[in-house]
């Protein structure tokens, strides 16, 4: 009996465990060794090389810009999300007429599929026959490429990432919103709080462990966008919205360059750790 | 402190409106959905038009959809059932016989959801052909099951360590099996979080895109690689592509909407604690 006791939890972790190692782990590590090889143009045969995938990508203009276009675009869809997504969480928490048909409307986006929306918004932002086009040309304004312009591709990217990704993050920020207990509330609002005080000083504070949870969570998704961009650009034109996941993809699918493109995943892996460790660490400084 | 007078009424408009801009695009693919290629062509778009049924024949009876929401459903389904059978255990282990060890095995749990899709697609593409799963439904429960464990054991980690020792310890006294303990103490206490976690699954099954697209042909094809076959001739269909869309929505919204109480609720439970 005591000794089932103890091999009861081993059990219970070894099906979840087992089909992780070979259908996770296993192609990780894959990837990682992938990595180190290199097709061999005289034989055919896939020849260990080193770090040779390495250098390639390192001195390959095409990498960095898609590394560069990575960037921008997390430095610009984070913030963004994020700052929405809680003032739409601090909105629908207030108590209002019909609020309830409103968070089933906002919670709507979740439930779509990426390749849904890229229908969607293939359909809004369509350059001749879009809606958002219609609507511009109704007051007098010019039609405009969006998506087919190397200035406004990105921006209609973000613009459709944030679609499902505010709404998505205010719903953890709501249920933290609704954890937090409302007599400290009205404590702060007896002790002459305005609302603003009491939002930066006791609601943010209180929020900061889902804050932190979405902040992680969502700087990843971000990182690793790829099915709008599949489907509605295919990282062009001219490379504007070539993100690092889709060049990822490009090297190793469209043109077979297995190595390179390993080697470009091994280097996101290290990023995305890179990531959630300093963001970790961050918010967890004030403990 | 008070509000001014039309701080009430403006929140409300304000949400109202944010509602509106974020549900147009989806009303605008249904309406699209009603109109002729034509009309879905024309610009300016049209708001009013002669609506027709007509890509709805096509997108639902005239081809293989239905054929393709039903290798969906049972994925769907079956990923859903397989990731919390082997997930709840898992979680139960990690909750109550805490080691040292078990911080790590989360962490790393935790972390293949974080990996990107891409980066394990080439080795398991060669997984899948030698075991022959590929185009396969038990191939994409598999997989799916593998995409939602780590969020299962996650969420369901955190809602058992939720329920108070003393009960565990109370009915263990009492003599109860673990079973028993299970069944009857520990299940209904998580139930919403339970409820919460499994929509979440069926939410990310239904709409997964990747690795039906790169793992599925067309004899365990989903839903979602179908749609995105119209896309062939650049836009040309975008009516009968937003009927097909529509549709492949409908039920996974109509399941968000009905279940989003316990969907914040189950959250609430310690799911992001």
């Amino acid at each position: 009996m005591r000794l089932s006791r103890q091999i009861i939890p081993y059990l219970f972790l070894l099906p979840a465990l087992l089909l992780l190692i070979v259908f996770n782990l296993a192609p990780t590590i894959a990837t990682l060794v992938e990595s180190t090889f290199i097709m061999s143009l005289r034989s055919g045969h896939r020849v260990f090389a080193g770090f040779a995938n390495y250098e390639r990508i390192f001195s390959d203009p095409i990498f960095w810009k898609s590394f560069e276009v990575t960037t921008i675009f997390s430095l610009l869809v984070n913030p963004i999300q994020i700052a929405l997504a809680l003032a739409l969480a601090v909105l629908i928490n207030q108590r209002l007429p019909g609020i309830g048909v409103f968070r089933s409307i906002y919670l709507l986006p979740i439930a779509v599929s990426l390749n849904v929306t890229a229908i969607v918004w293939g359909l809004m932002l369509d350059q001749n026959s879009g809606m958002i086009n219609g609507i511009l040309i109704q007051f007098g304004l010019p039609r405009q490429p969006f998506l087919h312009s190397v200035d406004q591709a990105l921006w209609s990217i973000i613009l459709i990432a944030s679609w499902i990704g505010v709404p998505l993050w205010s719903l953890f920020l709501l249920a933290g919103l609704q954890n937090i207990p409302p007599t400290v509330l009205e404590a702060a609002k007896i002790d002459g709080a305005n609302a603003w005080q009491s939002f930066t000083k006791i609601t943010l504070p209180l929020l900061r462990r889902v804050l932190a949870f979405v902040l992680v969570a969502d700087t990843v998704a971000n990182f690793l966008m790829f099915a709008p961009i599949l489907l509605l650009t295919s990282g062009g034109p001219r490379l504007s919205t070539n993100l690092i996941m889709y060049e990822t993809y490009r090297r190793g699918f469209l043109y077979g360059d297995l190595g390179a493109s390993s080697a470009m995943l091994s280097v996101m892996l290290i990023i995305v750790f890179v990531i959630i460790g300093v963001e970790l660490y961050v918010l967890r400084g004030h403990d | 402190m008070k509000r001014p007078y039309w701080v009430g009424p403006g929140l409300t408009l304000l949400t109202y409106l944010i509602a509106f801009a974020m549900f147009f695009p989806i009303l605008w693919m249904i309406m699209t959905s009603f109109k002729t290629e034509a009309d879905a062509f024309a610009f300016p778009p049209q708001v009013v038009f002669q609506p027709t049924l007509a890509n709805w024949q096509i997108a639902l009876f005239d081809s293989n959809f239905l054929d393709h929401l039903i290798n969906t459903l049972l994925i769907t389904l079956g990923s859903t059932l397989l990731a919390l059978g082997l997930g709840i255990p898992a979680a139960y282990a990690l909750a109550y016989y805490q080691t040292k060890r078990s911080d790590l095995t989360l962490m790393w749990l935790i972390s293949t959801r974080m990996l990107p899709p891409v980066g394990v697609i080439v080795p398991l593409f060669i997984i899948f052909r030698d075991l022959g799963l590929r185009d396969t439904h038990t191939g994409m429960v598999i997989i799916y099951s593998a995409m939602n464990l780590p969020l299962v054991v996650w969420m369901m980690r955190s809602f058992f360590l939720d329920v108070p020792y003393e009960i565990l310890e109370a009915s263990r006294i009492d003599g109860t099996s673990l079973l028993q303990e299970f069944r009857f103490i520990v299940i209904p206490l998580v139930l919403p979080g339970l409820f919460a976690t499994a929509l979440l699954c069926l939410i990310f099954s239904w709409n997964e895109f990747f690795f039906a697209f790169n793992l599925t042909v067309t004899k365990a094809a989903p839903v979602s690689v179908y749609i995105s076959s119209f896309k062939t001739a650049e836009g040309l269909f975008w009516a009968k592509m937003s009927a097909g869309a529509t549709a492949a929505v409908f039920p996974v919204v109509i399941a968000g909407w009905v279940a989003q109480r316990q969907l914040v609720q189950g959250l609430n439970m310690g799911a992001v604690k």
